[in-house]
């Protein structure tokens, strides 16, 4: 109960000084507000940290368990280990040794993943490209329009096609992207007075769980 | 069977509440019901029964009512019984006698005496003229009885004079308990507190004031019924102090002088009544018939001792009484004793039938077991029961209640000894299953019913009607739910709708349901699904392999079909169709965009410090890494300084990637500088506000850890140093939160440039808005492989992205092919020609 009283009053604190500096303009205010930002940054450095323990944990106990999926936790954690120890053996991030892995290891296989991408969207495109009613017809008319004004060759097809396509940018899904995100801002401003006033408290944990949802 | 006190229903043996009124009932004992049986008498239906009374000696008006109406052969036996009532009365008398000394009998009389007109005025005065009445009746009407007929009319008195000895010992009538409260202490403290028998005879004598005191027409008529009080005859004669005395003292001298026969001290002889000394003379001539050799029982003894022996001396009260007389005592005590209703348990006034009832109930006790074999002269001289003599009188009273009591069978239970069970123990059991057969509606019809006496006026008028009005009505005891288990759990259900009150909506929705599933046949759903399950997993692994097989056939048909024709494609669609492109009026929005996007960045001048953020990861580094390539080219060509952070971990090493190939004319920590991640998100970009003190991504060497520690950027203080914030995202939320922090960071309103990816571009277009509409963050905005490949043109640095604009254009062409075959495939599908 004390723990959650303070914990509140502190999140309500710092907050509202934070958002006080945002409209105020003091010195003072503005040097306070940076240094809480400032830990709070070094705080959020942590959660890295926090990230590599939990994952670490969360593949341990599945090697542990004899899981089917235990040789590629086995594979994480070796790669794990590797990194960390090449890190520190090597003298950083931007030692010889880690950027090789990262420009040899990490990007090519990133790519490729994302890569997949395209041959995903050739699959949604066969599937979803069916013309049931007028909704999926207009549908796959402002795909192709899209996809035909993105290139020179929509161009060359036809030259009215990139006005086209810069239409539905401007005006449709820019009006649509709008709405969006004034209904996310809204949502947010919401949130944000719900957490300042403590009303909603996502820094606590109120149902006695762990960040796994196990009990304790 | 059962009869309810109160509504004189019948119910079933064990019956707990009575089926017509409902109101709580007590059995009455099953021996009772075969004593009644065995004498020919079927069971009244008395109201308002005491079951499970002691006996006692009195019998009632009804039971004497249908006494005359038995048969000539019961008649026998009813007379014996009477006799040996009679027989019991006068033991007690004599025991009352042996039991007080006559050394303390003075004192007694003296409290009694003093006692006398407190206790005369806590007796109402109803219950006094009662008690006259009751005197003079028996007074007159003793002598003119037969022997059987006395002795019934004496135990029918019996009861109206014990009442107020009962008072002390049994529940009370509320009614006459509140109109005596303060009389009632006196008695108690000058009497025992429970009543001898020497008050029981000392209420059989009226005093003759009181008795004087009543007028004859003050009799209920109730009580003329019962034949309690005869009119017609003139009161009795009495002299006030001797009978007063008598009243007072008891019968105890009385009859100690007539039994003893003591000249001298004694009463005089007009002053017994009559009848005491029929009972005297009775009792004097049974013993006569025994051998005083035979004599065991206490009762035969003491009164063949007293009727031919001279009188022995008075046990002193430090003398042990004798055996007997403790035995008859504890007789005494455990039927006063069951008498007594627990304590705490609520006492119902009891009315006046109730008293008749106890009498019949007690007078059915029969004493034959305590009288020696040959002394009374009954059934039992004939085969007289070896053991009973030798037995405690209570040990036998409880094998009797025992063995009558015991569960009906079938069968007569037979006895276990045939020799010592007396003969009307065994009349009794052969009688008691034709008494259980016969059918009680049966009997209850040829017995006459009695009907309750209706209290007269004047007695209901002394009952304390406010405390009967506050007392809660009788209601009807309802069955507990509890007794009835619930079977089930719908009997639960049941029963807590029951106890809430919910009332039982029914399940239509649910019925209809129901009704449309057992509705359904079962034919159609099975039999499809059984044709379809078992070839289906074999088929579809076979067919995925082969399409599989199919497609990367294809696609690796177009991929040898690209190789061959991308020198074709790459002329058709490279640099020069884009070239063709750009010069073309549908370019004019692109190229609008990117100049206002490199509007700032012409404005640079020569050493400002060009804050470039690359937040995007490897996976789209592919697009992003030309973009970014292009734009920092363009700001070191114009000679600023580049500062490269990142809101994502992986940014970091790109931004590094980046600086190193720009390394060789722009070298590292010269012209650029990488400060690495900022973690924490939007915070991370507040956090530039310490801009000196970050630290560098790749130091360079120990002099240049951070910021403000390398050699030509000491002029970099804050973040009002930065000329120019440009974002290569591939994601809006970095963008974002560019836009939303750097106002707080820098109040100047310093330009903001987004180059984004393709995919994000829709997302952060709704920021950029013109300057004439609103001030906005946004400057410039660019995106996707089109504006790289513009801004390389327009740079004049061609790279990547013009090489990757014909590789685009046709992979977007073969996705509009795709797209064509799937609208084909599904008109095929839906027109059924596959």
């Amino acid at each position: 109960m004390l723990g959650r009283l303070v914990s509140v009053s502190v999140a309500m604190g710092v907050g509202l000084l934070v958002l006080a500096d945002y409209f105020v303009a003091d010195v003072q205010l503005d040097a306070l507000a940076n240094r809480l930002i400032y830990i709070a940054s070094i705080v959020a450095a942590f959660a890295l940290f926090l990230g590599l323990a939990n994952l670490t944990r969360f593949h341990l106990n599945r090697v542990r368990a004899r899981s089917p999926e235990r040789p590629y936790s086995l594979i994480l954690l070796i790669a794990l280990t590797a990194s960390i120890t090449l890190g520190f053996v090597s003298g950083g991030p931007t030692s010889q040794w880690m950027q090789y892995l990262f420009e040899n290891v990490l990007s090519p296989m990133q790519a490729a993943l994302y890569s997949l991408l395209a041959f995903f969207t050739v699959t949604a495109t066969y599937r979803a490209f069916r013309v049931h009613n007028v909704e999926s017809a207009l549908f796959v008319i402002f795909a192709v329009v899209v996809l035909l004004g993105q290139t020179p060759v929509g161009a060359l097809l036809w030259e009215e096609l990139p006005t086209i396509k810069d239409w539905i940018f401007d005006v449709p899904v820019l009006a649509g992207t709008r709405g969006i995100l004034l209904g996310v801002a809204l949502g947010t401003l919401a949130t944000g007075i719900r957490v300042l006033l403590g009303v909603d408290r996502p820094y606590v944990d109120e149902t006695g769980r762990d960040t796994h949802g196990h009990l304790p | 069977m059962a009869i309810c006190p109160n509504c004189g229903a019948l119910n079933q043996a064990g019956s707990t509440t009575c089926v017509q009124c409902g109101k709580p009932m007590e059995v009455i004992p099953s021996w009772l019901e075969l004593l009644l049986a065995r004498y020919g008498e079927t069971m009244p239906t008395f109201e308002g029964i005491l079951v499970k009374r002691a006996p006692s000696i009195a019998p009632t008006e009804p039971f004497t009512a249908q006494r005359a109406s038995s048969s000539t052969a019961q008649l026998s036996t009813s007379t014996e019984l009477e006799d040996e009532k009679l027989l019991n009365e006068i033991e007690k008398l004599k025991r009352s006698i042996k039991e007080q000394p006559a050394e303390t009998q003075q004192p007694e009389e003296t409290t009694v005496s003093a006692a006398l007109p407190t206790a005369s005025k806590g007796v109402d005065d109803w219950l006094a003229e009662l008690r006259a009445l009751q005197e003079k009746a028996a007074l007159d009407s003793t002598p003119a009885m037969p022997s059987e007929a006395g002795a019934l009319e004496a135990a029918q008195q019996a009861p109206y004079e014990v009442l107020p000895g009962e008072e002390d010992s049994s529940p009370s009538p509320e009614f006459l308990g509140e109109t005596t409260p303060s009389e009632s202490p006196g008695i108690t403290q000058a009497g025992p507190p429970a009543p001898s028998i020497e008050e029981r005879l000392g209420m059989l004598v009226t005093p003759p004031d009181t008795a004087e005191s009543v007028p004859e027409n003050s009799a209920p008529e109730w009580l003329r019924e019962l034949g309690l009080v005869q009119p017609e005859q003139p009161p009795a004669p009495s002299s006030g102090d001797s009978v007063q005395a008598s009243e007072t003292l008891g019968p105890s001298p009385v009859a100690e002088a007539d039994i003893t026969g003591e000249p001298s001290g004694s009463p005089p002889d007009e002053e017994i009544p009559d009848w005491l000394k029929r009972l005297i003379a009775i009792s004097s001539q049974i013993p006569e018939s025994p051998p005083p050799s035979e004599v065991a029982e206490p009762m035969q003894a003491l009164a063949h001792e007293e009727a031919e022996t001279p009188p022995v001396a008075e046990p002193t009260p430090g003398e042990p009484l004798p055996d007997w007389l403790r035995e008859l005592e504890a007789i005494q005590t455990t039927q006063l004793s069951t008498t007594m209703p627990p304590e705490g348990e609520e006492i119902t006034p009891p009315r006046f039938e109730e008293r008749a009832t106890i009498s019949a109930e007690e007078i059915f006790i029969p004493p034959l077991p305590k009288v020696e074999e040959g002394t009374v002269p009954t059934a039992q001289q004939e085969e007289p029961s070896p053991t009973v003599g030798e037995e405690h009188p209570a040990e036998w009273l409880a094998e009797l209640e025992e063995l009558i009591e015991r569960p009906p069978t079938s069968q007569p239970t037979p006895f276990p000894v045939e020799e010592e069970v007396p003969d009307w123990l065994r009349e009794l059991a052969a009688e008691k299953p034709e008494a259980k057969t016969e059918p009680q509606a049966t009997v209850a019809q040829e017995t006459p019913q009695p009907e309750p006496a209706e209290l007269p006026e004047w007695i209901s008028q002394l009952r304390p009607t406010e405390r009967i009005a506050e007392m809660p009505p009788a209601e009807p005891i309802a069955t507990p739910l509890e007794e009835t288990a619930p079977t089930s759990g719908q009997d639960v259900i049941e029963t807590l709708r029951a106890r809430l009150g919910i009332p039982q909506v029914p399940d239509v929705e649910g019925a209809e349901m129901f009704h449309e599933i057992v509705s359904e046949p079962a034919e159609t759903t099975l039999t499809p699904v059984l044709e379809e399950v078992e070839p289906t997993p074999q088929r579809n692994s076979i067919t995925v392999i082969i399409w599989a097989l199919v497609f990367a056939a294809i696609l690796l048909g177009i991929a040898i079909l690209s190789l061959a024709l991308l020198a074709r494609i790459q002329e058709m669609l490279g640099e020069v169709a884009f070239q063709h492109f750009l010069n073309t009026p549908a370019a004019a929005g692109l190229v609008a965009s990117l100049e206002q996007f490199r509007k700032p960045i012409t404005a640079i001048r020569q050493g400002d410090v060009v804050l470039l953020s690359i937040d995007y990861t490897p996976a789209t580094a592919a697009e992003m890494q030309p973009l970014a390539s292009v734009v920092l080219h363009d700001l070191l060509e114009r000679r600023a300084r580049v500062l490269t952070v990142s809101l994502q971990p992986e940014g970091a090493p790109l931004a590094q990637r980046l600086l190193d190939e720009t390394d060789r004319p722009f070298p590292y920590g010269k012209h650029t500088l990488n400060l690495g991640y900022l973690p924490g998100e939007a915070i991370g970009v507040r956090s530039l506000a310490r801009l000196p003190d970050r630290q560098l991504y790749a130091p360079i060497g120990d002099a240049c850890q951070s910021l403000g520690e390398c050699p030509g950027w000491h002029d970099i203080r804050g973040i009002e140093n930065v000329a120019l914030f440009i974002a290569i995202a591939d994601s809006g939320d970095s963008v974002r939160w560019w836009i939303e922090q750097l106002p707080v960071l820098s109040p100047n309103e310093l330009p903001l440039l987004a180059a984004v990816s393709a995919a994000a571009l829709p997302t952060v277009r709704p920021y950029l808005i013109p300057a004439s509409a609103a001030p906005s963050r946004l400057s410039g905005l660019i995106g996707g492989m089109m504006a790289t490949a513009a801004y390389e043109v327009y740079s004049g640095r061609p790279g990547r992205a013009l090489n990757m604009v014909a590789a685009q254009s046709a992979a977007h062409l073969g996705l509009v092919a795709v797209a064509l075959a799937g609208i084909f495939a599904g008109i095929r599908s839906r027109t059924g020609h596959c």
